[in-house]
């Protein structure tokens, strides 16, 4: 996951803990961060891809479209499937995401709504047979 | 013309007239024949101016007949001009005869000087003879016309009434040349 | 023949009627005499000829008998006739046997070949004489032909005499007539001698006779009418002409005084783009006189980067007909270039045609200056707004989320009014989340640029709809809608409106399940979308102030929400130069309706808006 928010971090958490996923939470706290763990995933064969990406749009340095884009180039990474969260309800968000294949999540503002993203990652998981 | 004057003696004897009586003398002895033959002329033109009536012909293609009763004084003139002379489609003949014709034989009379009893032969002539004398008593005894010389021309008297007496009708024409005319 | 062709007619009648009289008598009488001397030639020759054979035939027996003073009787006869010149009766030897003559001097001529002879004075009559067929000579008769000379005298005398009688007589006779024809014609030639002369149109022929002259005459009236008719038309529209005209000169010279008093640039066009007439401020603003500025003159003082749009635009103005309105710069006398509102309409004549182009220009610059300053302000308040509310967002939403996430996992622990502080809490949290959201979002709606390529409404409707699908099917409502067109807007903005009047139908809806209908017509320049629902219905009073921003009229528990949602489809829609509003009673439903224009427009500022109303 790359997620600048504490916060928000601690639900996702929360979330995935909820809905019992058997998920390794990694966390980047920034964009540069992010891509230098797909850098090296790439660059070293023994430094493992993600399974998943949890990506945040407002991410310092480079923000989440940049590491997506980086993702996509990635030859060992490029596949792994994304989820996008963010507060931004932009369409022109959600339409970028989709364009560079991922899916899209808003992080609402109701605690309980945002606990839906559990059932929304157990989806995904399922779909790309990660569970 | 030329032809005319060869067909025709009376011209010649016309001509010849002409020149003679021009000439101061122009009767003379010798004239004589000169006299006959212009009488005969005369005969013939009398002829010309009479009309004779059917009834005086035997048949009408009979030709007209001049006789000469008594001494004839023409000679060879009337026959001369009388030759292939026709009047009115007649031919005119000549006959010389001793004593009087019968009827219907002449149509023309002339009594010569040579015989005087006119007054026997007169009335015995039937009708439809023209009774040419050639003395100028003729008439008186009468005859119809009378044979004259005046002025050394020869001329004629007429008796019409005698003509009228034998049916015989004298042109008018005839008449104005005769000298005189007793009617 | 160019003389006589060009006598009057009453001496040309009078001379044909002469002539021809005279000429045809002339004909007859040298006819009849002719024919009479010929006649009487005839007649004389034959008389003669029977003379000639009666006197042979009387003379038969003179020839006969030679009697000469007999043959000379019968020629006296011929003393009866008085133009027996003298006669000869001829022997068969062609001497003479007797001859007759009136006068002594004849001679006579001898025996004749011919019958008959006429010479110039004389006619010899020759005749054989025959007895019984038999030519015994020839008769010559000599015939004065002064006979026949008095007699053609007497006849030609006569004739000639008949002849002047009769000319005289047709003269005469004709002189009366002639004037039948000739009186109407000469008067008709003076009626048009008069009018030719006087000019006066008034003046009419007196119709006399009722033949080809008395139709003439009325042809000649009638034309006359018709000229004098259309000579006073002719007068009259002269009249009108040069009262028009001055009425013309007139109209120009107030609108020359207006033009010149007021405060604007005032110009005139030609159809053709032609500059003609500026007024007083031109040339005190540019410091150009008007030979310098007419035509196209102007494009010198337009600042460079507004020339080509200029350009562009006059030129479809003038080809077009549509009113050419634009804003640009123009430099002043002293090089500034100032900002000008330019307008110009056509004026087009009876017909339909342009006849010209009026047009004004309005100074805008400080205005401009102003809006440009305020348009930056907003801008730089927008982007402000914009990152503010963006960076607002993640704190708010902690804020939020955590205060829900305590109230839940601590409910316990806090007494009652811990529990209820937390409570109140968490309902700011949400609150704000829920606003700063809005507000990104209205602020969003003011920032996106202008799309040039046109979006399918219905695509976009569809997307709008697939987003609130949950909501539509949790509502049981139906949507429905018509053939959409194609608009010059971003997706996203459309798809904003769409969603907004969509989510506030199926918020705001009645006990029945929510019929909400889409569709859109043309509209003058512009499509008019309509969003109808069959909801609760707004209160008219109200119909502007939903619009506002934050403005809720419900603040029932039962309608969550903003109330800003109205507000950006009003920003958005305004920002394409549309308008949005509202038709709606209390319980029938709502119907809202905006307008796009159907060109893509570009940003106009706030005077030219205004001025375009």
């Amino acid at each position: 996951m790359a997620e600048d928010n504490l916060p928000d971090a601690i639900l996702v958490r929360e979330a995935i803990r909820l809905e019992n996923l058997p998920l390794e939470v990694h966390i980047a706290p920034d964009g540069q961060r992010a891509i230098d763990f797909i850098a090296r995933a790439e660059n070293d064969p023994d430094a493992p891809c993600p399974h998943f990406l949890l990506l945040d749009i407002n991410l310092p340095k480079a923000d989440g479209f940049e590491v997506l884009r980086r993702l996509r180039d990635s030859q060992r990474c490029g596949k792994v499937p994304v989820l996008m969260i963010s507060s931004s309800d932009s369409p022109a968000d959600r339409s970028q995401a989709a364009q560079l294949g991922a899916g899209y999540f808003r992080k609402p503002p109701s605690y309980d709504e945002f606990l839906k993203l559990g059932a929304v990652l157990k989806k995904l998981l399922q779909d790309n047979g990660l569970i | 013309m030329a032809q005319q004057v060869v067909r025709n003696p009376a011209i010649l004897l016309a001509l010849v007239i002409g020149f003679a009586l021009a000439a101061p003398n122009p009767l003379g002895g010798a004239d004589e024949s000169l006299e006959y033959r212009v009488k005969a002329v005369f005969l013939l033109n009398f002829i010309k101016f009479t009309e004779w009536p059917p009834s005086a012909f035997t048949a009408s293609d009979s030709p007209i007949s001049i006789c000469i009763l008594g001494a004839d004084p023409f000679g060879d003139s009337l026959d001369q001009v009388i030759a292939g002379e026709s009047v009115n489609g007649k031919k005119v003949t000549a006959e010389r005869l001793r004593q009087a014709p019968s009827a219907k034989a002449c149509q023309v009379l002339f009594v010569s000087k040579s015989e005087k009893n006119l007054d026997k032969i007169l009335p015995a002539l039937g009708q439809g003879v023209l009774t040419v004398g050639d003395e100028e008593t003729f008439i008186r005894a009468g005859g119809m016309i009378s044979f004259i010389i005046e002025d050394r021309r020869v001329r004629f008297d007429i008796n019409q009434t005698a003509a009228q007496n034998a049916a015989l009708k004298l042109s008018s024409k005839l008449l104005s040349v005769a000298r005189s005319v007793e009617k | 023949m160019r003389n006589f062709r060009d006598r009057p007619i009453k001496q040309k009648l009078a001379i044909i009627i002469t002539v021809t009289t005279t000429a045809a008598l002339l004909m007859a009488g040298l006819g009849i005499v002719l024919a009479d001397s010929l006649l009487f030639r005839g007649y004389l020759r034959r008389d003669l000829t029977a003379l000639a054979r009666i006197i042979a035939d009387n003379s038969t027996a003179a020839l006969a008998f030679n009697d000469p003073k007999s043959a000379a009787e019968t020629l006296a006869a011929l003393r009866a006739r008085p133009h027996v010149v003298g006669a000869c009766i001829y022997r068969a030897d062609a001497s003479i046997l007797a001859r007759y003559s009136r006068k002594d001097s004849f001679e006579c001529p001898g025996v004749q070949e011919q019958k008959i002879q006429f010479t110039r004075d004389s006619l010899t009559v020759a005749q054989t004489v025959l007895l019984s067929g038999r030519r015994i000579g020839d008769l010559v008769l000599v015939y004065d032909l002064g006979e026949l000379y008095d007699r053609i005298l007497l006849y030609g005398s006569t004739v000639l005499g008949v002849l002047l009688a009769s000319s005289a007589l047709a003269l005469v006779l004709s002189s009366r007539l002639r004037a039948v024809i000739a009186t109407p014609i000469s008067q008709l030639a003076q009626a048009t001698t008069s009018v030719s002369e006087t000019g006066d149109y008034s003046v009419r022929a007196e119709r006399i006779s009722d033949d080809e002259l008395g139709v003439l005459v009325d042809r000649f009236n009638g034309m006359l009418e018709g000229i004098q008719s259309r000579d006073n038309d002719l007068k009259k529209a002269l009249l009108d002409r040069e009262a028009a005209l001055r009425d013309v000169e007139r109209e120009r010279e107030r609108f020359h005084f207006m033009a010149e008093s007021m405060p604007q640039k005032i110009f005139t066009a030609k159809p053709n783009g032609d500059i003609d007439y500026f007024n007083r401020q031109w040339t005190l603003f540019t410091g150009l006189t008007f030979e310098q500025i007419k035509n196209w003159g102007w494009t010198q003082f337009i600042h460079p980067d507004d020339l080509e749009e200029n350009l562009r635009a006059w030129r479809d103005s003038i080809a077009s007909g549509e009113p050419f309105i634009l804003e640009h710069r123009f430099r002043r006398a002293d090089g500034a270039y100032r900002w000008h509102l330019s307008r110009a309409q056509a004026m087009r004549d009876a017909n339909g045609n342009i006849s010209m182009w009026i047009g004004s220009n309005t100074d805008i610059h400080e205005q401009k200056e102003k809006e440009e300053e305020l348009q930056r302000a907003n801008d730089d308040l927008q982007q402000f707004a914009y990152s503010a509310s963006h960076d607002l967002q993640e704190p708010i939403r902690n804020v939020a989320v955590y205060s829900e996430l305590v109230a839940k996992r601590y409910h316990s622990v806090l007494d009652a009014d811990g529990q209820q502080f937390l409570g109140f809490l968490q309902e700011g949290g949400r609150r704000l989340a829920t606003l700063i959201n809005d507000l990104l979002t209205y602020t969003r709606a003011g920032m996106a640029q202008v799309n040039e390529a046109p979006v399918a409404a219905s695509q976009v409707l569809q997307h709008a709809l697939s987003s609130l699908a949950e909501a539509i099917r949790e509502g049981d409502a139906r949507v429905t809608w018509d053939e959409l067109p194609e608009v010059y807007m971003a997706e996203s903005h459309l798809q904003q409106v769409f969603q907004n009047l969509i989510a506030n139908a199926l918020k705001y809806r009645s006990e029945a399940a929510p019929q909400i209908h889409v569709s859109a017509d043309v509209q003058g320049t512009g499509w008019r979308f309509s969003v109808r629902d069959n909801g609760i219905g707004i209160d008219p009073k109200y119909k502007e102030k939903i619009f506002g921003v934050f403005k809720r009229l419900h603040q029932d528990q039962k309608y969550t929400g903003t109330g800003i949602g109205l507000a950006i489809c009003q920003r958005v829609v305004e920002r394409y130069g549309g308008r949005i509003w509202v038709e709606s009673e209390p319980g029938e439903g709502a119907t809202f309706f905006f307008t796009i224009p159907r060109h893509p427009q570009r940003v106009r500022s706030r005077a030219a808006e205004s001025s375009i109303g």
